[in-house]
């Protein structure tokens, strides 16, 4: 068994590993991206609560569009290209199943994301979202691997 | 039927339009005043910091390239004089780095790095090794550190932040106790309790609400006693709210001061990795 450095990743934070790692986060509307990077075998993953920073208050990865900006230069930045990274998407879930779609914050979250993938050409190769269930999703920076559970 | 343009329906239109943009900039104004209010006082905290740093950072600094100085140039008599010096450069650096860190911690836990690098380990290990780092300091302020502890409790955190922590709890007990410290550690159902007792003054009641604020070391101005950046506890504070657990204190006339940090013992993420292992209930994508 991969002896895989354990990280919990809290809500609107970051992590990026070269080391084989095990990133763990819960998610309800809240999506998480994880990057990998098929080449070095190495990976990242956000967690974020809404979809766009407005301007107000800090730009901190707990807005979507901070958050995937963040992760894709981390990983750019510790020399991955981009033609060798995929993403996977999770979370987004309509916890609060009386909420309009229009101010259903988990799909405007996973939009953001994709917008942003979109952008930068990064294929979305799985994903789990929607839905109306909380989810913990287990990432395997060296593998690549995701493991997704229900809540 | 056809629908007549009067006078009277455009004023009244333009009015409900006027009516309307005003309230739009009455809005704006609003949420630009809350942005100058904001910018204030980030502005305000931004020159506290500096003034702040300037001094607990720069002192350190100044100290040891002072001290390296005379080693370099001066010649010794004996060897003894030569040590007393790269004690005390010593000293200033691990105060450096103490400081050093707390700005480094809260800076990432403002920057939404709050991740933990989760192992499992002995706390009462870590508490010796945080009092061991800190033996020359005690010796050198002529201070009595008792330890009362379980044998064992194995806890699951974040072992380095966790450490900051500790640190800061016994430097702060050493600058403000007036002779004794007692660090006590307790297991309880589903917690571990950590105790730093000081002997030293009472924080007045009217200073309770800042004992976990950025930047407000209790003592300011001119007549500070006591070094510090005043991140320390805020710091702790944060690091651990992101494990779960809490953090009080009390403080009695002439019973001095007590900071408990209660830290739950639950070990959830080992569980789901279990989970993993067996497969149950997870899809792999």
């Amino acid at each position: 068994m991969t002896d895989r450095i354990r990280i919990y990743l809290k809500t609107g934070g970051i992590v990026f590993s070269k080391e084989a790692s095990e990133i763990k986060t819960i998610l309800g509307s809240c999506v998480s991206v994880c990057l990998w990077d098929f080449k070095y075998k190495a990976g990242g993953m956000n967690h974020f609560i809404f979809p766009t920073w407005t301007g107000r208050g800090l730009a901190t990865p707990k807005y979507g569009n901070v958050a995937m900006e963040f992760l894709y230069e981390k990983m750019i930045s510790n020399g991955s290209k981009p033609e060798d990274l995929i993403a996977k998407v999770f979370g987004g879930g309509k916890i609060f199943a009386s909420l309009d779609i229009s101010l259903n914050p988990g799909r405007q979250n996973i939009l953001s994301a994709k917008k942003f993938l979109e952008k930068v050409n990064i294929p979305v190769i799985a994903e789990d979202t929607g839905g109306t269930r909380g989810r913990t999703v287990i990432f395997h920076t060296d593998t690549g691997d995701v493991f997704v559970k229900k809540n | 039927m056809k629908n007549i343009l009067t006078d009277d329906f455009l004023i009244d239109e333009i009015k409900n339009r006027f009516t309307e943009k005003n309230n739009q900039i009455l809005q704006l104004s609003f949420e630009l005043d809350e942005l100058r209010k904001k910018l204030f006082d980030s502005e305000h905290l931004k020159t506290k910091f500096l003034s702040i740093i300037r001094n607990e950072l720069k002192n350190p600094v100044s100290a040891i390239s002072g001290l390296s100085k005379l080693v370099v140039q001066k010649d010794f008599d004996s060897v003894e004089d030569i040590k007393k010096i790269m004690d005390t450069i010593r000293l200033e650096a691990v105060k450096f780095a103490l400081q050093l860190d707390n700005v480094l911690i809260a800076s990432s836990y403002e920057g939404g790095d709050n991740n933990l690098f989760l192992s499992g380990f002995d706390l009462c290990e870590l508490i010796y090794e945080v009092k061991r780092s800190f033996e020359d300091e005690i010796k050198s302020r002529q201070k009595i550190v008792e330890t009362q502890m379980d044998h064992e409790i194995k806890i699951y955190a974040d072992r380095e932040k966790l450490k900051l922590v500790f640190k800061n709890f016994l430097d702060n007990a050493l600058k403000f106790s007036e002779k004794n410290i007692k660090i006590i550690v307790l297991k309880r159902k589903n917690s571990a309790v950590v105790s730093f007792y000081n002997d030293g003054y009472e924080i007045e009641e009217k200073n309770h609400h800042r004992i976990f604020e950025r930047f407000s070391p209790l003592d300011s101005g001119l007549s500070r006693k006591y070094s510090g950046v005043g991140l320390g506890l805020c710091v702790c504070g944060a690091i651990i709210e992101s494990h779960g657990g809490k953090t009080d204190f009390s403080s009695g006339q002439g019973s001095g001061t007590l900071f408990e940090i209660e830290l739950p013992l639950d070990d959830k993420s080992q569980g789901e990795a279990d989970d993993i292992e067996s497969g149950e209930g997870f899809i792999i994508l």
